[in-house]
């Protein structure tokens, strides 16, 4: 996996998306992150309209980090929009949320989440996580190939 | 769903003695003047649910002077719906009460019933949501003081001295801490959402199953009698074998060799059982308290725990039907108790064939 891919984080929260970048620079991924707001600014990114119409759509990010409780559109909509779109339904999604509730979690598997993490309040155990996610969807984990490809 | 009618036929100009009724005639709220004004006296020790009743058939008195009236009569006072709690103010003193009672159709418990139940419904499913929004909401700012004290700590590690480090520690102890009663919290509220599968359940295979989870530190001595079978949810009762196993391999006394029996017995459709230890035990005067949320009767530095262990306890033998109990003496050791139905409702009959005593 390429170092250049972007790993697109989808959270709403300013001090907990600082947290994540923070935890990922300490778990040594330096793949760059691109910080979505809300669901909505999330699909513009994925399909390259709105604010990111100028980006090339082909260029798709390594894994989406994807927060449940978003503004306007939830996480677990973004989650439907990408499966439901051919270009980008394999993308590996990792639902990266507070919630450890059961509804939650079977909501994310109903649309296909690859995995779901409960970000632990302990900031060590956040890092440790944050690097063990790095090391198997960015390293040890074969995306599926483009189907033009 | 209630229209609030103010009271003011008792407050003659005093605008501090008033009384607030639903239009089915519920008393919702009565000021310290008002409740003064109908017995009540100073004090902290104000019985208010027995206040409530007798404001209750006064109210009745001044109700039928208001308008609008019940939509139907005769309606009975239903004393188990009344709640009251004391309104403070900044200095402790009682200002007021919060009551809520409600009136019931005589001749019809049925609907009664329903409409209760409905309401009991309702009101725990509000519950769970407040749970569930507490402990995932709270998540995210907790999750911040905790990270962004952790990064403090990191980076500016060389120019902080000692007592620096140290204040730095206690937040993110306490982060830590409250991040743990957040868990328990939601645990608890999913309790309540948990289906129940309740079966015949053999106890014993059962309480060693849990002490195979909780008992690996203990080396004392641990001792299982023959236990009566109980109507339950296998999966709910080990959790309650686990947290009482769990706090009597805990509160173990450091100076004596460890002693946990775990005893049963019928009494009339109930099963109960015990579990004795040798343990630090505790004040009996606080045993009520031990299984409210978050209680705890040591200090954390004595012993770790946040206090959720004897509420999950008594959430899911509540929700059995059955009770709670505890006993202790200090430095000699504890009992902790629950029961549980022997039996379904439907099996009731057949069972009360057998002698308690041949359950054992």
């Amino acid at each position: 996996m390429s170092a250049e891919q972007v790993i697109l984080l989808v959270e709403d929260n300013d001090a907990d998306a600082e947290l994540t970048s923070y935890a990922f620079t300490e778990a040594r991924i330096g793949n760059p992150i691109v910080r979505a707001r809300n669901g909505i600014e999330a699909l513009e990114y994925l399909f390259a309209t709105g604010r990111y119409a100028a980006r090339d759509p082909m260029d798709i990010p390594a894994v989406v980090l994807l927060d449940l409780n978003l503004p306007k559109l939830s996480g677990i909509d973004v989650l439907r929009a990408i499966r439901n779109d051919a270009r980008i339904r394999h993308l590996p999604v990792i639902v990266l949320t507070s919630s450890n509730d059961d509804r939650d979690r079977l909501a994310a598997y109903d649309q296909f989440a690859n995995s779901y993490v409960q970000k632990p309040v302990d900031y060590d155990q956040f890092v440790g996580a944050s690097h063990q996610l790095g090391l198997y969807w960015l390293v040890l984990n074969r995306p599926a190939p483009r189907r033009d490809a | 769903m209630t229209t609030l009618v103010q009271s003011n036929a008792s407050t003659r100009a005093q605008t501090q003695e008033t009384a607030f009724y639903g239009a089915d005639g519920s008393l919702y709220a009565a000021t310290a003047t008002w409740l003064k004004a109908h017995g009540a006296r100073e004090g902290s020790s104000v019985d208010f649910a027995g206040l409530a009743l007798r404001c209750m058939a006064l109210a009745q008195a001044e109700l039928d002077t208001l308008a609008p009236k019940p939509a139907s009569a005769p309606f009975t006072l239903c004393a188990e719906s009344i709640v009251s709690q004391p309104m403070l103010d900044s200095a402790g003193r009682i200002i007021g009460a919060l009551v809520s009672a409600g009136y019931h159709p005589s001749g019809s418990h049925e609907t009664e019933i329903a409409s209760l139940e409905g309401r009991i419904k309702a009101l725990t499913h509000a519950y769970d949501e407040l749970c569930y929004s507490i402990s995932h909401d709270l998540h995210s700012p907790l999750r911040a003081v905790e990270g962004f004290a952790s990064m403090l700590a990191r980076r500016a590690d060389t120019r902080l001295d000692e007592e620096d480090k140290r204040l730095l520690a206690v937040v993110r102890e306490s982060g830590l801490r409250m991040g743990v009663m957040l868990e328990e919290l939601l645990a608890l509220s999913r309790l309540n959402r948990q289906e129940m599968v309740p079966n015949v359940t053999d106890m014993r295979p059962l309480v060693m199953d849990a002490w195979l989870d909780e008992g690996g530190s203990f080396t004392g001595e641990f001792q299982v009698d023959a236990l009566p079978s109980a109507w339950c949810d296998r999966t709910l009762i080990k959790q309650v074998w686990r947290r009482l196993l769990n706090n009597a391999v805990k509160f173990n006394r450091a100076d004596t060799p460890g002693r946990i029996a775990v005893r049963g017995w019928c009494e009339g459709r109930e099963a109960c059982f015990q579990v004795h230890d040798n343990g630090v035990g505790f004040d009996n005067r606080y045993a009520p308290k031990l299984f409210g949320l978050f209680q705890r009767l040591h200090g954390p530095d004595e012993f770790q725990g946040i206090g959720a262990g004897l509420a999950t306890v008594a959430r899911i033998v509540d929700r059995h039907g059955g009770r709670v109990w505890a006993s202790s003496e200090r430095d000699k050791g504890s009992v902790f108790g629950f029961s549980l139905p022997r039996e379904t409702a439907a099996q009731t009959g057949a069972a009360e064939a057998f002698p308690a005593e041949d359950a054992q």
